[in-house]
């Protein structure tokens, strides 16, 4: 029993994973230990005040070489970073405003804010993107060609540039006239994206009716309740809580960046799933099952579970861009994550925070992975049940 | 190769955009004026003057935007052409020899590839104080080559079983004569379009880069990056965004440059995967 359990593909696929992802921690660990003692301009250096005279640098350099256990040889070094790693110990925040808190402390603190937007935006946004890249390969002709083109597009432009433009049209105290405009081309867009790719038949249209208006709706709200906030997580006023308020000012908050990383990556999925069904769709067991005179709706639940494994296998590198794009999204945003962390951090030249900041973000894109890899071994047949291909 | 490249109407139109783009870099960053003359008329709104208006220390936002492109483009071709040869260098090899090689090889890869690149160049742009071009185009060319090497590699070993290199090997040619008369020139298109690619991917990223300051020093060097930076750390408006001027014109061209590498590229891949193909 337990024999077989060890031989099972699946676990034998987790079990490899597993070892990959371990040894990738391990090497990008070392990295980063590695960086600040080899890479040019010395983090001690940096922190003495310009002004210092010779002989105080000296000494200064010596004592703070001394502190941070840089006049031991390497290799101990290396040992007592790692030791101090395990124990969660990632150094003490030098920059002002955080008063010597252990780094750890400070980025668990901000961490659930960027995976607040990363998460939800990789999971909508491949569900979402991959059923319009679907639908866009089922219809013929212009209505296609203007779906690929739209995902092309949200899916090219640069990021945090879109960025700078949502908040010159929404969040600005600009005449409620342009904000509309500007709202009815984003939403627009949107609806005319669904409707092109959608409509086949009457629920379905009712469906995309109903949330074409929840956003027109929303929107108008929005519009309504005065003008999108221009950065921050919460209002400066509001002492953030459990409750209504703190919540709609969150989400108020949430709005811009979500959406900004949620187009663009939709936009993303969208293009490849487009080609990757029209393939499928032109394939030798597709044509044969036409011929044998299989229903429509079958031959295209065959050729999507064949067109999603590929999408699939995108999500890893997908999740890495993400990670990046939130980061600088959240500058643009002033979003109170890990992004914003590290652009303070590297203002105020605190190399214990910005080497924490990558720790922290190098171990969630790993776990990340992972856990997309398990999630790619339960969908592939031929892992999840053992029976090779 | 070329004669079926130019009946796809998809690779055409994304040719001529970027040509387009190219040319307006280079031949607009010689009529414009110095895009870094400073003069005391801030922040302006176009005018008949200045054709997009000024900037944050009164230059000419028009000559920015010419030789910000023209930079940018440099820095993209200078990362993307390092990162298509680390690419070929490190997914050619190693699948061409086969053995450990490949194993070592693809495992670095795969290693890398785990990576984020953008918080990983954060980290190290920060480190680096004195930040050129070059150096920042180095840096992304080493960061951004691990996607380009997995394709090269699935293609070397494609390549690598097909019946004229077999033949060639038989007939006792060396490993270096097959590579550059057998290899080469059949990899040539795919090798172009992983650049073009490579180029595409560095330029979205050093403007990025350079709109949060760790790009070239933004005070000397004119990137696309670089105009987006000093909007956004404007003195002269509270709210940066209400200078539409200076920023909306350097994103459009990004989105044009970007959207027309992307159409050459699906262009040149459905004519050379076979598996697209529809010319």
């Amino acid at each position: 029993m337990m024999k077989r359990l060890f031989t099972h593909p699946f676990i034998k696929f987790v079990g490899k994973k597993a070892v990959f992802y371990l040894f990738v921690a391990f090497i990008s660990l070392t990295f980063i230990f590695l960086i600040p003692r080899l890479m040019p301009g010395n983090p001690v250096d940096q922190m003495i005040p310009p002004g210092t005279t010779d002989e105080g640098r000296l000494r200064l350099k010596a004592e703070l070489e001394r502190y941070f256990g840089l006049d031991k040889p390497l290799l101990e070094q290396y040992v007592s970073f790692w030791a101090n790693l395990l124990r969660g110990n990632l150094g003490y925040a030098m920059m002002r405003g955080y008063n010597f808190i252990p780094v750890a402390t400070v980025v668990m603190e901000k961490l659930p804010y960027t995976l607040a937007l990363v998460i939800p935006v990789l999971l909508i946004s491949f569900f979402v993107g991959n059923w319009v890249g679907a639908r866009a390969a089922y219809v013929k002709g212009k209505r296609s060609e203007a779906v690929y083109f739209t995902s092309v597009f949200a899916s090219q432009m640069p990021f945090y540039w879109f960025a700078m433009v949502l908040l010159f049209l929404l969040a600005v105290n600009v005449s409620n006239l342009v904000k509309l405009a500007a709202l009815g081309i984003i939403g627009g867009v949107m609806v005319v994206l669904f409707l092109l790719a959608v409509i086949s038949g009457p629920v379905k249209l009712a469906v995309t009716g109903i949330i074409g208006g929840v956003m027109v709706v929303l929107f108008l709200l929005a519009v309504n309740a005065g003008s999108f906030p221009t950065g921050g997580t919460f209002s400066p006023r509001l002492i953030p809580g459990w409750n209504l308020t703190s919540f709609i000012d969150a989400l108020r908050h949430y709005a811009l960046p979500f959406l900004t990383l949620l187009i663009i990556t939709t936009g993303g999925w969208a293009s490849g799933m487009r080609s990757m069904t029209l393939y499928e769709l032109d394939s030798g067991y597709i044509l044969y099952a036409k011929q044998l005179g299989f229903r429509k709706k079958k031959l295209a639940s065959y050729a999507q579970r064949n067109a999603i494994l590929p999408q699939f296998t995108g999500l890893n590198i997908n999740l890495n861009n993400l990670i990046g794009m939130t980061m600088i999204i959240e500058m643009v945003f002033m979003w109170d994550g890990l992004g914003l962390l590290a652009l303070d951090a590297v203002q105020a030249r605190d190399y214990s925070m910005m080497l924490g900041t990558f720790l922290v973000t190098m171990v969630v894109v790993i776990l990340g992975n992972f856990l997309v890899d398990i999630a790619y071994a339960f969908l592939d047949p031929r892992i999840r049940t053992g029976r090779g291909g | 190769m070329f004669e079926l490249l130019v009946r796809s109407r998809k690779f055409i139109i994304g040719a001529a955009v970027l040509l387009a783009v190219i040319l307006f870099g280079i031949i607009g960053s010689m009529l414009t004026r110095d895009p870094l003359a400073y003069s005391t008329r801030f922040v302006e709104p176009p005018s008949s003057e200045f054709l997009l208006g000024t900037g944050n220390f009164g230059e000419d936002v028009l000559a920015q935007l010419c030789t910000g492109t023209r930079n940018s483009l440099m820095i993209g071709a200078i990362a993307g052409g390092l990162a298509t040869l680390l690419a070929v260098l490190v997914g050619g090899i190693g699948p061409y020899k086969g053995g450990l090689m490949d194993e070592t090889s693809n495992a670095f890869t795969n290693v890398i590839m785990v990576f984020p690149m953008l918080p990983l160049l954060i980290l190290l742009a920060a480190i680096l104080q004195q930040r050129s071009m070059f150096l920042v185009a180095a840096l992304i060319g080493v960061l951004s080559w691990p996607w380009a090497a997995r394709c090269i590699r699935s293609q070397v070993l494609t390549l690598k079983e097909r019946e004229f290199i077999d033949v060639a090997r038989m007939s006792g040619m060396k490993d270096r004569k097959i590579v550059v008369t057998e290899i080469m020139p059949n990899m040539l298109a795919y090798i172009i379009i992983v650049f073009v690619v490579s180029l595409s991917i560095a330029v979205l990223t050093e403007a990025g880069l350079s709109m949060i300051g760790l790009g070239p020093d933004p005070s000397t060097n004119v990137t696309l990056g670089s105009i987006l930076y000093w909007v956004m750390n404007s003195t002269h408006a509270a709210l940066p965004w209400i200078l539409w001027w200076c920023f909306i014109p350097p994103g459009l061209i990004l989105t044009i440059f970007l959207v027309a590498v992307f159409v050459m590229h699906a262009g040149m891949d459905e004519v050379f995967n076979p598996r697209l193909r529809r010319v």
